[in-house]
C-alpha cells in the first residue's frame, strides 16, 4: 500500500474538502498555496502558507503542539496599511530551494494546542485573507485548485518527517538529485547503503556479484531470516528489496565492476568504493580518476594479537577528488590478501564495518558541505588499539 | 615512576602490536617498526602499512609514522601499532 495522507488523516481530508490547495513536501511540510494577503500598497496578492507536519507514516500527528507557520510571499499587510502583526523574520529553506521568508506564531484561541492541523491551517490563513476579504470580500484561499500531491517526485516512500521535525530539510536536500553508486555489497557495503538510503538522493546504484550467505548476515544491518540465508539470492538483489521499502531510485547490478566495465560509473555523482583491494580496485580507481570522479574508499584491517586472544585493527575511509588524487593514492593499498598470508587474516567485525561505513558517509556529507568543517581532510583513520583518530590534516 | 622498568644504557624496549621489542636505537624508523611487525614485507610497493604511535619522547609524542620518518622513543614504553587495511 502506497503512501497516502489524505485519506488517512481527517484533518487533511477535511482541508482537501475545504476547497486548500494544499501540498505535502517530501521534507515533511504542508504548504497551502494562493492564500490571499494584502502588500504593502493594499494590493490583493497570493502567497504560500508553510507548516512543519508531523506524521507518522501516513497519520498527522495530534493535537499540534506547534504554533508557528511561515510564509512565502511579500510582507503581508493589513487592510488599514499596518504590517501584519504578529510576524518575524525568518528564513526557512524548503528542500526544493524555496525559501519561506517569515514566520507568524498564531496560539490556538480555544486551546493551549491546536486540536489537529484542519484547525491550526484554517486559523493561520484565516489570520491572512480576513485582511485581503476588508477590500475583496469574495477572495479565499478555497480555490479547490489542484492539491500538489507530488509523490512522485519524493525520495522516499513516505515524508522525511524526521528532517521538517528537526529543520534540517534544507541541510539534508544538498545530496538531493545526487546519482550514487556503491561497490561492494560486503559489511561495510552494507552499512553505507543503510545510510545513504535514508538520505534524500535521487539513486542508489548497487554493484556486486556475490550471493547473501550466513557469514554475511553478521556483519551487515537488519537480521536476516535462516529462509532469508537459504535463499541465497544475490546480495544486491536482497538489499535493493529490503531498502526499497523506504527509499526509492534504488537499482540493481549484480556483478562486479572491473576495468571492463568500470565506464558504467561515467553517470554517478558520487562513488562508495567497498570492496577489497588488488588488482581489481586499482583498475576502477584508475577510470574512475580518469572520468574526474569523487569518490571515497573505506577499508579495515583487523589481525590477532600474538597470542591469538585478542583483535588489533585499524578502520580508515580515504577521499579522492579532482584536485586531490595524491593522498588517496599513497594511502590506500592496493596488494592483495593472499591465503597463506600469516600476518594477514580477513577478519570482520559488525562494529567495525558499521563504523567504517559511517566514516565514509560522513565524509561524503562533509564534501558536501552538510557539517561545518574547519580544514577539510581526505583520510580519516581509527586505531583500536591506540584508541586514535588520525587524519590528513 | 616504580612501574618503570631498568633498562640497560644501549636499548630501548618498545611495544609494537602488543609485543614488546628491544631496540638499540632510540631514533625508529617507519621500516624498521613495519619490519618487527610483518617481516620482509616493508619494500613490496604495493602494500601500505599504517604506523601510529603514542608516548614517544619527541614532539608530538603521539601520531602517524610515515614511510621514510623516524620518531623518537622513551628508553621504554614508547607503543606502535601497524596494520594494512584491506578488506571492506
Amino acid at each position: 500500500m502506497s503512501f497516502d495522507p489524505w485519506s488517512h488523516s481527517s484533518d487533511l481530508q477535511r482541508l482537501v474538502a475545504a476547497g486548500y490547495e494544499l501540498e505535502l513536501t517530501g521534507d515533511g511540510y504542508l504548504l497551502v498555496s494562493n492564500v490571499p494577503y494584502l502588500d504593502e500598497s493594499r494590493g490583493i496578492q497570493r502567497g504560500i502558507l508553510v507548516s512543519k507536519l508531523e506524521m507518522n507514516g501516513d497519520e498527522t500527528v495530534n493535537p499540534v503542539d506547534d504554533h508557528v507557520a511561515f510564509f512565502i510571499g511579500s510582507v503581508p499587510h493589513r487592510w488599514n496599511g499596518e504590517k501584519m502583526t504578529p510576524l518575524a523574520d525568518a528564513s526557512l529553506t524548503l528542500a526544493d530551494g524555496r525559501v519561506a521568508t517569515f514566520s507568524m506564531s498564531l496560539k490556538s484561541p480555544t486551546n493551549v494546542r491546536y486540536n489537529d492541523y484542519f484547525e491550526k491551517i484554517v486559523y493561520h490563513v484565516e489570520n491572512l485573507e480576513s485582511e485581503a476579504q476588508q477590500l475583496q470580500p469574495d477572495v479565499s484561499a478555497k480555490t479547490f485548485g489542484t492539491c500538489v500531491i507530488r509523490n512522485d517526485d519524493w525520495p522516499f516512500e513516505y515524508a522525511d518527517t524526521a528532517s521538517g521535525r528537526a529543520g534540517i530539510g534544507a541541510i539534508n536536500g544538498r545530496v538531493a538529485n545526487q546519482r550514487i553508486a556503491i561497490i561492494g555489497l560486503g559489511g561495510t557495503g552494507s552499512y553505507i547503503l543503510d545510510l545513504v538510503a535514508k538520505c534524500p538522493v535521487a539513486a542508489i546504484h548497487l554493484y556486486d556479484g556475490d550471493r547473501f550467505s550466513s557469514h554475511n548476515a553478521f556483519r551487515s544491518p537488519g537480521a536476516a531470516s535462516l529462509d532469508d540465508v537459504r535463499a541465497g539470492g544475490f546480495k544486491a538483489e536482497r538489499y535493493a528489496n529490503i531498502y526499497s521499502k523506504m527509499k526509492r531510485g534504488i537499482e540493481v547490478h549484480a556483478y562486479d565492476i572491473d576495468e571492463s566495465n568500470v565506464s558504467e560509473l561515467a553517470p554517478f555523482d558520487f562513488i562508495f568504493l567497498a570492496m577489497e583491494g588488488g588488482v581489481r580496485k586499482q583498475a576502477i580507481v584508475n577510470g574512475l580518476e580518469s572520468m574526474g570522479k569523487t569518490f571515497v574508499n573505506a577499508s579495515l584491517g583487523v589481525k590477532k594479537t600474538s597470542n591469538g586472544d585478542q583483535l588489533l585493527s585499524i578502520v580508515e575511509v580515504n577521499g579522492s577528488t579532482i584536485e586531490n588524487r595524491v593522498i588517496f593514492r599513497q594511502s590506500v593499498d592496493f596488494g592483495e590478501i593472499r591465503d597463506d598470508d600469516i600476518y594477514m587474516e580477513n577478519i570482520q567485525v559488525a562494529e567495525l564495518n558499521s563504523i567504517n561505513a559511517a566514516m565514509a558517509v560522513l565524509w561524503w556529507k562533509k564534501l558536501n558541505g552538510m557539517y561545518a568543517s574547519s580544514k577539510p581532510s581526505l583520510s580519516m583513520l581509527i586505531d583500536t588499539y591506540l584508541d586514535g583518530l588520525y587524519t590528513d590534516r | 615512576m616504580s612501574t618503570e622498568e631498568v633498562v640497560a644504557a644501549d636499548q630501548y624496549k618498545i611495544v609494537v602490536d602488543t609485543i614488546e621489542q628491544t631496540i638499540h636505537d632510540p631514533e625508529v624508523t617507519w621500516k624498521h617498526v613495519v619490519d618487527l611487525a610483518y617481516p620482509g614485507q616493508a619494500d613490496d610497493p604495493q602494500l601500505v602499512f599504517k604506523v601510529h604511535f603514542e608516548d614517544a619522547k619527541g614532539d608530538p609524542s603521539s601520531g602517524t609514522l610515515v614511510k621514510g620518518n623516524h620518531v623518537t622513543v622513551k628508553k621504554s614504553g614508547t607503543t606502535f601499532s601497524v596494520l594494512r587495511s584491506v578488506v571492506s
